[in-house]
């Protein structure tokens, strides 16, 4: 008995005496402290810091061009047999979507265009991952079009340089609604009126680090990419895989390739650019690389009579 | 001896030693800080904590364009050297009747604005800060000001400063007594609740509000976060909070607004970090090739090598370990005010009059002609409205069955079923616009700017771009009538519902 009196008289006191000290009871009545921190000086508006310090050299060693600029060209190629993709639409299905405008032709599938003879990669991104702002294509003050037409974006892959003004057209006569979802630069979303002309403007700030993917809530099927960038060093493989980037100062540089189908097919790899003279790299990839699976992953079903 | 007794003793002991100690209230990192390297997560982390603090502790950088609330006052009593103690005077609102209390000035921190004290200005490269002072107390009838920290030189009377935070804590406390259960306590729609709700509260963190009057990509201004809290919004588990008073409104709104702003400010600098490849995803791979990639440097560079003896390619630009402890040395601090002032700037825009939307005609009544355009327009190509909300509107058109490429939730891959989603990935209906319900208010106002904004995180696409307004008015006036049925008499009829032999 004794024992029992004894426990209940320890624990009625643990109870009583547990509210009110150790530390406060309820904690969320307690009043938040307020740090008061004033806002720092305005700078002066400087050209922006260098975002990405770990990708590329600086301009110091671009600065001189005694010998005049180089530039780096190239190919970009295949090895194997690419896959035969069938169009996205075929023409005169009458179950596709809005077949009247979508069905008038065949909507190839653009995620790999390779070249007959040689097998060069066509729509493969290079892009040197920093460069001097004046090197490369230089910035134009004209507006960028970017259409969509029988249900296809025109062009599939497009570079611009941040700050420059983008029109978005619509030369189809049914609705279409681009999206585009960026990292840096927000989301976009704007619906598209049939046969849109004067363009929905749109600009991006930021320079992304990888091609940002454009579609159409309505079409599913429908993809473009677009790279915003803030320098000139850029370019687009042709149909025949070949790529130019003009006028890039003598240096060492860090060269990124990336494919819609493969992603970075190369990141940050090294080139030096000698001044006056092209540097050729060509770049050559197996096809199994641009063969990943697309789709939803598969779903693991347990057959099992355990319970 | 008596093992019953220790045994039982054993059992209090617990309790006892644990004592009844409030738990510790914290922000949670985002899933994206959550999946960087532990040393960038804690760069991230610090630099939030540094700007917005904890529940607990709060920090009020006036850099943000937030209602701190602001109480000003003046030093009318000087203090001696070494003392925390002064007389004030507080220029209340004149206005306002009450008398200011002890409660009132509780923890609030205080800036100076005049004085030995004033510091406007802090090192933007180093960050560098002034002391923070705050109010330890507050005797009323004195009329005397103590603070947490002693005041090495004396302030004398004249010295005008001004004491911040007030809204932003009533905010918070308010907050968490009506909205974290949902919202959760970082404002990310986690709330303790959040899993048996459908829709999802709101995830303050992604800058996307469903319901408001900004055209485009802006924020809601502060109007449409009053209204949602204040009407609820019909059909979801959002309440409506009339019976809160107007100050505690404003204080919730700012808070939220707050909260908002704390988790577009972590995001982008998660961002930053990832972009660099520094998440625990790509890290070891890069790491893995580092060396190579290095070797290969020095091969393709072998006539710098031979020419220059001291040349060596940068390491930083290889090793990404050696870029991010150079990139926290030099950019960091840079970059953290410039992402502060993106987030600042896009914030004050949507309070800026000219986004909110507003039709450039009045709407015209709803006769029948103008319902018979409407009904034109939405089962129409040029706005597709048919498609998702379904011939007779009741949220069972085709894409509803069809499987999606959504470029945002599902990046760039195909969901796993068939029909719409959010942003978030989870499943969502077009709505039944024969129920007479709509979540985002119900005057013909909100109807129309829901066509003409969209709504943003869901697939409902802005028609600014694409529909006049007096071709939006109609679509409005004709959905507004398709509760009561369809007058045209040909969608609603009760011919299907005869059944076939």
């Amino acid at each position: 008995m004794t024992i029992l009196r004894a426990a209940l008289l320890v624990s009625a006191t643990a109870f009583a005496v547990c509210p009110l000290g150790c530390g406060g009871g309820d904690g969320a009545s307690k009043v938040p402290t307020v740090t008061a921190r004033p806002k720092p000086a305005d700078d002066p508006k400087t050209a922006p810091a260098d975002k990405n310090p770990a990708n590329g050299e600086t301009k110091k060693n671009g600065g001189s061009s005694e010998s005049g600029a180089g530039s780096i060209t190239g190919v970009v190629k295949l090895t194997g047999d690419p896959p035969t993709l069938p169009p996205l639409v075929r023409k005169g299905d009458k179950n596709a979507k809005d077949a009247p405008v979508c069905a008038a032709m065949d909507v190839p599938n653009e995620s790999l265009v390779v070249s007959e003879n040689g097998g060069g990669v066509a729509n493969v991104f290079v892009y040197l991952s920093k460069a001097p702002e004046q090197a490369g294509h230089p910035a134009s003050d004209e507006a960028v079009e970017f259409d969509q037409e029988f249900c296809r974006f025109k062009p599939h892959c497009l570079i611009v340089r941040t700050g420059t003004q983008l029109k978005i057209l619509n030369s189809d006569q049914i609705l279409h609604n681009t999206r585009i979802r960026t990292l840096r630069n927000g989301n976009f979303d704007a619906g598209l009126s049939p046969g849109e002309k004067e363009g929905v403007p749109h600009k991006y700030g930021s320079p992304e680090p990888e091609p940002v993917r454009v579609g159409c809530d309505i079409h599913p099927w429908m993809a473009a990419y677009h790279l915003p960038l803030n320098h000139g060093c850029y370019a687009l493989t042709d149909k025949d895989g070949k790529f130019t980037i003009p006028n890039v100062p003598k240096g060492r540089y860090q060269v990124n390739v990336w494919h819609e189908r493969a992603g970075f097919l190369e990141r940050n790899a090294s080139i030096v650019v000698r001044g006056g003279q092209p540097t050729q790299r060509d770049f050559d990839y197996q096809a199994d690389r641009f063969t990943a699976f697309e789709g939803p992953a598969p779903k693991t079903v347990r057959l099992s009579s355990a319970r | 001896m008596n093992v019953r007794l220790i045994s039982v003793l054993l059992l209090i002991a617990p309790v006892l030693a644990a004592g009844c100690g409030a738990p510790k209230t914290r922000f949670a990192d985002s899933e994206r800080t959550e999946g960087l390297i532990p040393k960038a997560r804690t760069a991230v982390s610090d630099a939030v904590n540094d700007a917005f603090g904890t529940p607990d502790d709060l920090v009020a950088w006036q850099l943000f364009p937030v209602d701190y609330g602001e109480i000003p006052g003046e030093v009318t009593g000087g203090s001696t050297d070494g003392s925390n103690r002064f007389a004030i005077a507080l220029h209340a609102d004149p206005e306002d009747e009450t008398t200011v209390s002890a409660d009132d000035l509780a923890n609030l921190g205080l800036i100076w604005q005049s004085g030995k004290y004033q510091r406007a200005v802090i090192d933007s490269k180093s960050g560098e800060q002034p002391a923070h002072f705050q109010v330890l107390g507050y005797d009323s009838d004195a009329g005397e000001l103590a603070l947490n920290a002693n005041l090495a030189e004396a302030v004398s009377p004249g010295d005008r400063f001004v004491l911040v935070g007030r809204k932003l804590q009533r905010g918070r406390m308010l907050y968490a007594e009506h909205c974290m259960h949902c919202h959760g306590v970082s404002g990310d729609g986690h709330g303790p609740t959040a899993k048996y709700l459908n829709p999802r509260p709101r995830d303050y963190r992604s800058g996307k509000f469903k319901f408001k009057s900004t055209r485009g990509e802006n924020r809601p201004n502060r109007d449409d976060l009053e209204r949602t809290i204040r009407y609820g919004l019909a059909g979801t588990y959002m309440p409506s909070f009339l019976l809160l008073e107007d100050d505690e409104l404003d204080a919730i709104v700012e808070y939220i607004r707050w909260l908002a702003m704390r988790g577009e400010f972590e995001d982008k600098l998660a961002i930053e970090f990832a972009s660099m490849q520094l998440t625990k995803e790509a890290y070891p791979q890069v790491a893995r090739e580092a060396a190579e990639k290095y070797q290969d440097a020095m091969k393709q560079w072998q006539d710098e090598l031979d020419s220059d003896p001291d040349f060596k390619p940068r390491e930083e630009n290889f090793f990404p370990d050696k870029a991010l402890d150079l990139y926290l040395e030099e950019s960091y601090q840079t970059v953290i005010l410039e992402k502060a002032r993106e987030v600042t700037k896009v914030w004050t825009d949507a309070e800026n009059e000219a986004v909110v939307v507003v039709p450039s005609v009045p709407r015209p009544e709803p006769t029948p002609e103008s319902i018979a355009r409407g009904r034109e327009l939405f089962l129409s190509g040029t706005t597709k409205c048919a498609e998702c909300h379904g011939v007779t509107g009741r949220g069972d058109g085709s894409q509803t069955r069809s499987f999606q490429t959504n470029a945002v939730a599902f990046e760039g891959g195909v969901p796993p079923e068939p029909g719409l989603f959010d942003d978030w990935g989870y499943e969502i209906r077009p709505r039944d616009l024969t129920r007479s319900i709509y979540r985002g208010g119900r005057r013909p106002i909100d109807i129309f700017r829901r066509i003409s904004i969209g709504i943003k995180g869901t697939p409902m696409p802005a028609f600014d771009t694409a529909l006049k307004d007096e071709q939006i008015w109609d679509v409005v006036n004709y959905v507004m009538s398709l509760p009561y049925g369809d007058r045209n008499g040909t969608a609603n009829s009760n011919e299907k519902r005869v059944a076939k032999r």
